[in-house]
């Protein structure tokens, strides 16, 4: 058989290679088919440019090479973002399932590494979001009973070492004041300034409990409070204030039923059956004396009216 | 002597990477090179992937044509080995056969069939076959090339051609008996 390079001179050879030349002519003036095939082509360009597997060579290598750093980039971008969103994601899990199992996350944190530092620091709470809602909800708390948390006006919320000697206020309970560490002298001379100055209302004296407006309390409550009690402020600072309340009577009943002197006078005291032995002659004669005296007593009790020894004054 | 310089009009462009430029070049050769595609693959699909992998090829790899010789050649040279590359991965598989001699090769050919035709007749042979009378007959690589280039032995190749040229001989015959039954009965 001849060899290619010395001439094909097979016939059979030549018809087929002339139709494949005249088959290439005739998809080449298709351009119908061409553009079609364009339109494929250019979308497998444009994914080219951002998947970096054309190497890059001398000057060709522009589109691609910049193509590639963008697809880069992008791709560090939604890792880090799918990162971080998995991580708050777990975050926040966490955090709902210890509350379902009933675990308090304040006390988780006074056990983590973190609360750890913070109490060797002076920190009582951590200076984070999760703690100051956590004291938005305790400052709320705080205002709706204010006469039983005078010592947790919102101060504690605010204590820690970065924030000490500051000003504080909690708009909730109207209630300012410096914020050092509970019980030391100068959070007691500056907070005594502060409460006689700009809190007196709390601790004033006088009928009634004057509640600051801002105090979270409904009407009715603030109206309970006010009028029959009479707070007394036994100590000069705010949280050193202990407040006793006197129960006035109201009615004109209760105001009569209260000056009536009570009854007070014990009951006489009955003669105890004699102890001597009953063999002795001299017992039954004690034990009849006795009997007779009882009965005496007994009738005597009998008619009087069924009137009470104590009245049961209302408290 | 110094080494010719690449002279295609599209050549600035390709090289920097203009999408204008590259899409005049496929407009200029996709047709004639979904041809060589088909022609090696035998499905038109098949020949549409290996025609996009390899017009990508020659964008990527356009500095690396020299001007040595006509751009559509260096073109036709990545497409074919786009093909074969895609051949192998479908297990190219030649079956070695017995060379014929060339006077039992029959030279008679069915004139009246269409190129289109006899490209349907070229798709229907064995990949083996297909791949080696396809180097051979049409794009003109001697044995020694295509034993090379395929990995196979050149008696392989051209027994590979031998069977393919005796099939279709056979097809064409049967093609001239066919028309002549078909012109009897019209007569």
């Amino acid at each position: 058989m001849e060899d290619n390079a010395s001439g094909n001179a097979n016939p059979l050879d030549e018809r087929f290679a002339k139709a494949a030349q005249q088959q290439e002519d005739n998809l080449a003036s298709d351009d119908q088919m061409v553009e079609g095939l364009w339109f494929r082509m250019e979308a497998k360009l444009q994914h080219q440019d951002v998947a970096p597997i054309v190497s890059a060579t001398s000057s060709q290598s522009g589109s691609a090479t910049s193509g590639a750093k963008w697809y880069q980039l992008t791709a560090w971008l939604a890792a880090a973002c799918l990162f971080f969103a998995l991580g708050f994601g777990f975050m926040n899990q966490g955090g709902s399932q210890e509350q379902l199992a009933g675990i308090s996350p304040e006390s988780e944190a006074v056990e983590s590494g973190t609360e750890k530092a913070n109490e060797k620091q002076g920190n009582v709470y951590p200076q984070n979001s999760v703690f100051d809602l956590q004291n938005q909800q305790k400052l709320h708390n705080d205002a709706s009973y204010p006469h039983e948390n005078v010592n947790n006006l919102g101060i504690d919320a605010l204590s820690s070492t970065s924030q000490k000697g500051k000003l504080v206020a909690s708009s909730r309970t109207g209630i300012t004041a410096y914020n050092y560490p509970i019980g030391s002298p100068k959070e007691k001379s500056k907070n005594d300034r502060l409460t006689d100055a700009k809190a007196p209302s709390l601790a004033n004296s006088g009928p009634g409990i004057r509640i600051p407006d801002t105090v979270g309390l409904s009407p009715t409550v603030k109206q309970v409070l006010a009028t029959p009690m009479v707070a007394h402020k036994t100590g000069p600072a705010a949280d050193e204030m202990d407040i006793t309340i006197e129960v006035r009577p109201s009615s004109k009943r209760d105001r009569k039923l209260a000056k009536q002197e009570p009854d007070l006078t014990p009951e006489p005291e009955v003669a105890s059956p004699p102890k001597t032995s009953p063999t002795s002659p001299s017992w039954f004669t004690k034990m009849n004396e006795w009997r007779k005296g009882r009965s005496a007593s007994e009738s005597a009790e009998s008619d009087t009216t069924a009137k009470p020894r104590f009245r049961l004054l209302r408290q | 002597m110094t080494a010719p310089q690449p002279t295609h009009p599209l050549l600035k462009g390709l090289l920097a990477g203009d999408r204008a430029a590259q899409q005049a070049l496929f407009q200029q050769y996709a047709g004639k090179m979904l041809a060589v595609c088909r022609r090696y693959m035998g499905d038109k699909a098949a020949a549409e992937d290996v025609l996009m992998d390899g017009m990508l090829q020659v964008f990527s790899k356009i500095s690396q044509y020299d001007g040595s010789g006509p751009l559509e050649a260096w073109i036709r040279r990545l497409m074919v080995n786009q093909a074969l590359m895609a051949l192998r991965k479908q297990q190219l598989f030649f079956v070695e056969t017995e060379s014929l001699p060339d006077d039992q090769v029959p030279s008679s050919t069915a004139s009246h069939l269409q190129a289109d035709e006899l490209m349907g007749l070229i798709a229907k042979l064995p990949d083996g076959y297909r791949t080696v009378f396809n180097l051979y007959a049409i794009e003109g690589y001697s044995h020694a090339e295509i034993a090379s280039q395929l990995g196979i032995s050149e008696g392989t190749s051209k027994s590979q051609l031998s069977r393919a040229r005796n099939m279709l001989q056979a097809w064409l015959a049967e093609e001239e008996r066919a028309l002549a039954r078909q012109q009897a009965t019209n007569y």
